[in-house]
């Protein structure tokens, strides 16, 4: 067992939309196991992004996370009352 | 300026780790700082969340060896910090960091880098295509989250890495539809693997359930192109000749969700280029990796040592050898004086050495072809930060960029918020290939500060704290 995991489920926000996830699981397995697959587009072409390297390397990931833009979702646990936006220009 | 601890480690995987325990116990002051949210690195990754009942439980050994060292590290009274991204390093070992997201600044008398390695990935036509993803990130969804990245993967590139995922990824009940693997497992090294009977076990367990399966493994083949509108739906295959180049006419479809793919490993170099440590180039030892002593794990600036993939690509049981050897040694030249650290760092550099020369027949067996760069077209995306294509990599290569460096200068391409770590070993390739260059004249972006994007009150706080002028 990881020495930090914590348990039971956590409510957080998904551009304003409620949504369950466990806590302490990443943002990125949330939203995908909530079926998001769009996390932000590129600036230069609009192009869908999503996780891609998955330990915090590639920034392709970005979300915006209680206001602060550029947050890696691969690498931001899930915590009770989080406001996350997906969906916008480089997260 | 803050008071100097005895001893910093950066990064909490299986070398880190090692050296954390190592030194503590020959009495030394010890903060390990990992970027994480939980420690264990990628080789050690810990279950973030509640393990569901009736879910396999992937690398559950591995899960529990590295729950036991991290309670090891902290029992002995090691402190580690989670979400501590390292942005720089200063003369005199001065670390700066951003701890969950707070600035601070850490002074200490030796360094360890125990950094790792990340998936070495290849552009390719579609590769940014949600449902395109790393091997590594397959692991980190499954093994951390508990949550299945795809209902049928392809898992592509070079490495016994795929077979460990692909196996992974069939217990969790992933169709896996083939493996793509670009080696051809040179059979000629089978008579180097024969010495070590212990690791055969090992293969077999991975290997055995996808043949069972009766998963298609494609020896000698590439990825031509991930196809889908949204996300991927189908990718393209094709064997490579002789030369590494892929075969079109033989070229085929499958279907998947999924397209897991990489080439081996590429070192994490960017806090040791820093440090000013003295760098070597070996593509199928990770690209750039910080040069070490190999008795002391100690790298060309004095107090600063190195251990596990930074010091050369080698696996997780060369980096707990070599982190022990480096926390042994820092302890050491700190003056500690104990009769048996000399004895256990005596059988560890005998252990490593074994360890190692498996390490070199793996790398060498499973070194990427050459040919692979062949499959991009002018749009490829080469850098996805951004979003460069290789018509205007090609543009500047005409017009006389040479290097890496003055590509990206006229391009952009490695500028994005990777800083050229996901893009860097495909421009690399890429401008070698256009050019006739070997790797080494091409070289790598330098890496500058901050390693990674932090916020910049950050910065300013490190700085403060510093008293450093920016």
């Amino acid at each position: 067992m990881g020495a930090n995991m914590s348990s039971g489920l956590a409510t957080i926000t998904v551009n304003g939309q409620p949504m369950a996830a466990p806590s302490g699981q990443s943002l990125a397995g949330a939203l995908l196991a909530a079926r998001h697959d769009v996390f932000r587009r590129t600036r230069r072409n609009g192009k869908p992004r999503t996780i891609f390297c998955g330990i915090g390397v590639c920034y392709d990931c970005l979300v915006t996370v209680d206001g602060v833009a550029g947050r890696r979702a691969c690498m931001t646990p899930v915590r009770e009352g989080m406001s996350v936006r997906i969906g916008g220009v480089d997260g | 300026m803050s008071q100097a601890i005895d001893l910093a480690v950066i990064g909490a995987g299986p070398a880190g780790l090692a050296a954390a325990l190592e030194a503590r116990r020959l009495g030394l002051e010890v903060l390990v700082l990992d970027e994480g949210p939980v420690p264990g690195g990628q080789y050690y990754r810990q279950p973030h969340v509640p393990v569901r009942d009736g879910v396999h439980r992937l690398g559950r050994h591995q899960q529990s060896a590295g729950a036991a060292l991290i309670e090891d590290v902290l029992s002995a009274g090691a402190t580690i910090w989670s979400q501590a991204t390292v942005w720089g390093l200063f003369p005199d070992r001065r670390i700066a960091l951003e701890h969950e997201g707070i600035g601070k600044e850490i002074v200490t008398r030796r360094l360890i880098l125990a950094t790792g390695a990340h998936d070495r990935t290849l552009a390719f036509p579609g590769w940014t295509l949600p449902g395109v993803v790393t091997p590594g990130a397959v692991q980190s969804l499954m093994k951390s989250d508990q949550v299945m990245p795809g209902r049928q993967a392809v898992v592509a590139g070079c490495g016994p890495f795929l077979l460990v995922v692909a196996s992974q990824l069939l217990a969790w009940g992933v169709k896996v539809a083939a493996v793509i693997e670009s080696t051809r497992w040179n059979w000629n090294a089978f008579g180097g693997f024969l010495q070590f009977a212990e690791r055969w076990r090992e293969l077999f367990g991975y290997l055995g359930p996808l043949l069972r399966a009766g998963v298609p493994i494609l020896r000698g083949h590439a990825v031509l192109e991930a196809q889908g509108s949204d996300r991927v739906e189908a990718v393209s295959v094709a064997p490579l000749d002789a030369r590494g180049q892929p075969v079109l006419e033989r070229r085929r479809e499958i279907a998947a969700d999924l397209l897991a793919v990489a080439h081996g490993f590429r070192v994490v170099s960017e806090l040791s280029s820093i440090a000013g440590c003295a760098h070597d180039f070996d593509e199928t030892r990770g690209g750039y990796f910080c040069r070490t002593d190999p008795d002391t794990c100690e790298t060309t600036v004095p107090g600063v040592f190195a251990a596990g993939e930074t010091a050369g690509f080698a696996g997780a049981r060369v980096a707990l050898l070599a982190g022990r050897i480096a926390g042994i040694s820092a302890a050491k030249s700190l003056g500690v004086k104990q009769s048996d650290a000399a004895l256990r760092l005596e059988e560890t550099r005998h252990a490593r050495e074994r360890e190692q020369r498996f390490a070199n027949l793996v790398n060498r067996t499973f070194a990427p072809p050459p040919g692979l760069v062949s499959v991009i077209t002018d749009d490829t995306v080469i850098c996805r930060c951004e979003e460069v294509p290789a018509l205007e990599v090609g543009k500047a290569v005409a017009a006389g960029a040479r290097t890496a460096t003055a590509v990206k200068m006229w391009t952009r391409c490695g500028m994005g918020r990777c800083q050229g770590r996901i893009c860097g070993w495909t421009l690399n390739r890429y401008v070698a290939s256009l050019t006739g260059a070997s790797a080494a004249d091409v070289g790598q972006n330098t890496p500058r500060i901050p390693a990674k994007p932090v916020r910049l009150d950050s910065v300013l706080a490190g700085a403060e704290a510093a008293k450093i002028w920016i």
